[in-house]
């Protein structure tokens, strides 16, 4: 074997080594990152959860009653007239909304598809 | 090579071979004697063995509003090998926890790697101790069984201990569906004992706990408890109890008990706080027993609604004791008996019907034994057996003394003629589900006999809309919605005798009375005034109107289970 071949073989060996440490180099960052990445999803659940149980709490019928006895709110109950449902198969459309929009409210409505055009309210986040 | 060369590279070779030999020796020592206690070693370094817990499933009332959910809160706790200044350390963290300071100083002289100092804390203490980055004090995520709704249907729910473990009412009663099963993974880990995420050796994966569906609506649920409130604390009673229940499925829309409890603070109320009394508290009915007193002996023929009888002007000496009506009346129809709720006239009825077919009809409506609700802890009743009967039985029975029965199957006494003469199985699990929505097992309702038959029960809601409309019961008249019922107002036993001072005070009923959707049972424990006329019925009133207005509301969105 000649001396050129033998650094040729090292070279390659050496090479192979070098990819597979990389390769570990390599798993182990995106190890680190996805550990990282996995606790801000965590802890970001865990908010998501607190926040959902505040709002159930708050949505409690006792909590409802409470704040609105403390506003000094009194509450009818609503009655099925005063309900608009959106299932349409099983119940009839208590509001109209058939009524056509009028000529403004259209011309507007076109604009702001082409334009992106925002009500203030919409543009609020 | 002359002689000593040769005999110096022999010498050198020996020894090489020598220290060869004793190089495998050790070898062969470590690979194969020591090997299982130094691959134990080395794990230990790099392995690490975390506990996957399943997520406790959910409990739902019937639309889908949770009642109890999980939320993940820090616990702390400290390695005392790793605490360099025991005395500093806690000095901080009790300042910081509140936690006692001798406490810690106790817990950091134990030789452990793995003390608990406070479990559950919360979010700002956990968010201050992490910044002070104290040696040896560590956090650790845990998960704890949250209630939105507070005291709503708390003696129902029950409550979880520190380890997630059911232990009262429905967590407990569940807990086996509740809790899921618990994984692991055995992972890899760094010098900084991080997971090393592409290197895990084996992965068992957690099963979250099955959701439940219970039957209450929580807006019910609140509207009972709010009013059983009020109820307690205007009469000064002891406690007290509402159940209401779907008569045509025996589904338990609503079940208040007060006193209740806070189940996310539960250590700061007594136990008896925490009992279902609505199904563990036994009690004499009182005259809302008459109702299977009117059954028996209409379904028997032995009276109409129209036969009158002597109600001896409000004494009567039945040789073994002299009975007593409240208001004393002469001759009543039997109707009128029921309306005003007549000892004397009742008796008289039960006389004639006998006590052997009393006992029958108390034991078709279900009394005497448990009601066979999914519920931890009922007890059963208790109606003493025929033989054991004694001569004052038949002036005790049929007014509602010498039997005991429950809030929860007094009511549905009343579901049982509003449910045309058909007793069925209460029930308040719905389903159980996967956190998928897949349903497990979904709960149907039980139909176990029928009573009374259609005529029978025309006639007693005809006398019971006498008693709400002109009898004992005027104040659990609804507006717009014609109700039924009974009052009925027992002496509590106080050392073997009947007290003149304790009562129990009832009324069950329901609404509307041609098409029932709601049984209503009200009991309140030494109320003052005593009358369950005058303390119970107004809670019928006011849970059933808002009731009816609220499932008004909902435009017939309210789906309940048929019956097989």
């Amino acid at each position: 074997m000649r001396i050129s071949h033998f650094f040729l073989c090292v070279g390659i060996i050496t090479l192979a080594c070098l990819v597979y440490v990389w390769q570990n180099v390599c798993q182990m960052e995106l190890s680190y990152q996805l550990l990282t990445q996995e606790k801000q999803i965590t802890k970001l659940v865990d908010q998501n959860r607190v926040l959902r149980y505040n709002v159930l709490q708050l949505k409690s019928p006792a909590a409802i009653e409470k704040s609105l006895l403390a506003a000094k709110i009194k509450l009818k109950y609503t009655t099925p007239v005063m309900i608009a449902h959106s299932d349409t198969e099983s119940r009839q459309l208590l509001v109209d909304y058939s009524q056509k929009p009028s000529f403004r409210e259209r011309t507007k409505k076109a604009l702001s598809a082409i334009f992106a055009f925002r009500s203030e309210v919409e543009a609020r986040p | 090579m002359d002689r000593y060369k040769k005999k110096r590279i022999y010498v050198i070779y020996f020894c090489i071979l020598f220290n060869l030999f004793f190089l495998s020796l050790r070898l062969i020592y470590l690979q194969i004697f020591r090997a299982p206690s130094l691959t134990h070693f080395a794990q230990k370094q790099y392995q690490m063995y975390i506990p996957l817990e399943p997520a406790r499933g959910t409990i739902f009332d019937r639309n889908m509003r949770p009642l109890a959910i999980n939320l993940t809160i820090d616990s702390l706790f400290s390695n005392p090998r790793e605490i360099e200044n025991p005395l500093y350390t806690a000095e901080v963290l009790s300042e910081v926890s509140g936690l006692e300071k001798r406490m810690l100083l106790d817990k950091f002289a134990q030789d452990k790697s793995f003390v608990w100092l406070s479990r559950h804390i919360d979010k700002d203490i956990a968010e201050r101790i992490k910044s002070l980055s104290l040696q040896g004090i560590h956090l650790i995520k845990e998960t704890k069984r949250n209630y939105p709704q507070a005291r709503n249907a708390s003696t129902i729910l029950g409550f979880c201990g520190i380890d997630n473990q059911g232990l009262e009412g429905l967590e407990l009663y569940c807990d086996a569906q509740l809790k899921g099963r618990p994984g692991y993974l055995l992972s890899s880990k760094d010098a900084k004992r991080r997971r090393l995420f592409f290197l895990d050796y084996d992965h068992l994966p957690p099963i979250d706990g099955y959701d439940v569906v219970l039957s209450i609506d929580s807006v019910i649920q609140n509207i009972a408890e709010r009013e059983l409130e009020k109820a307690v604390k205007a009469t000064r009673a002891l406690g007290g109890s509402v159940v209401v229940v779907y008569p045509s499925t025996g589904e338990i829309l609503a079940m208040a008990n007060y006193p209740n409890f806070d189940p996310n603070n539960f250590e700061a109320h007594s136990r008896d706080a925490f009992r279902n009394r609505a199904v563990t508290d036994m009690f004499e009915p009182g005259s809302t027993f008459k109702i299977i007193t009117a059954s028996a002996a209409l379904e028997e023929g032995i009276v109409s609604p129209q036969d009158r009888f002597f109600c001896e002007n409000g004494s009567y000496n039945m040789k073994t004791h002299i009975l007593r009506d409240h208001t004393p009346h002469g001759w009543l129809t039997f109707r009128e008996i029921i309306e005003v709720s007549s000892n004397i006239g009742t008796v008289k009825v039960a006389q004639k019907a006998g006590l052997e077919t009393l006992y029958r009809y108390a034991r078709l409506f279900g009394l005497g034994r448990k009601s066979g609700v999914d519920l931890p802890g009922e007890a059963g009743g208790f109606i003493r057996p025929l033989n054991r009967l004694s001569k004052t039985s038949i002036g005790a029975i049929p007014i509602g003394q010498e039997i005991m029965v429950n809030a929860l199957q007094l009511t549905l006494a009343a579901s049982v003629i509003a449910n045309g003469g058909i007793l069925v199985r209460p029930y308040i699990i719905k389903e159980i589900r996967d956190k998928k929505g897949i349903s497990i097992k979904t709960f149907s309702p039980v139909r176990i006999r029928t009573v009374i038959s259609a005529q029978t029960v025309e006639k007693m809601k005809q006398i019971l809309i006498g008693v709400v409309k002109s009898g004992t019961g005027k104040r659990a008249d609804v507006d717009k919605y014609q109700a039924a019922g009974k009052t009925g107002t027992a002496q509590k036993v106080e050392n073997g005798v009947y007290s003149h001072s304790k009562f129990t005070s009832s009324f069950i009923g329901f609404i509307p009375v041609d098409n029932p959707v709601l049984a209503i049972g009200i009991v309140l424990d030494e109320p003052r005034p005593y009358y369950g006329g005058v303390v119970c019925a107004p809670v019928f009133k006011n849970v059933a109107a808002d009731a009816l207005q609220y499932l008004d509301s909902l435009s017939q969105d309210i789906k309940f289970a048929n019956i097989d």
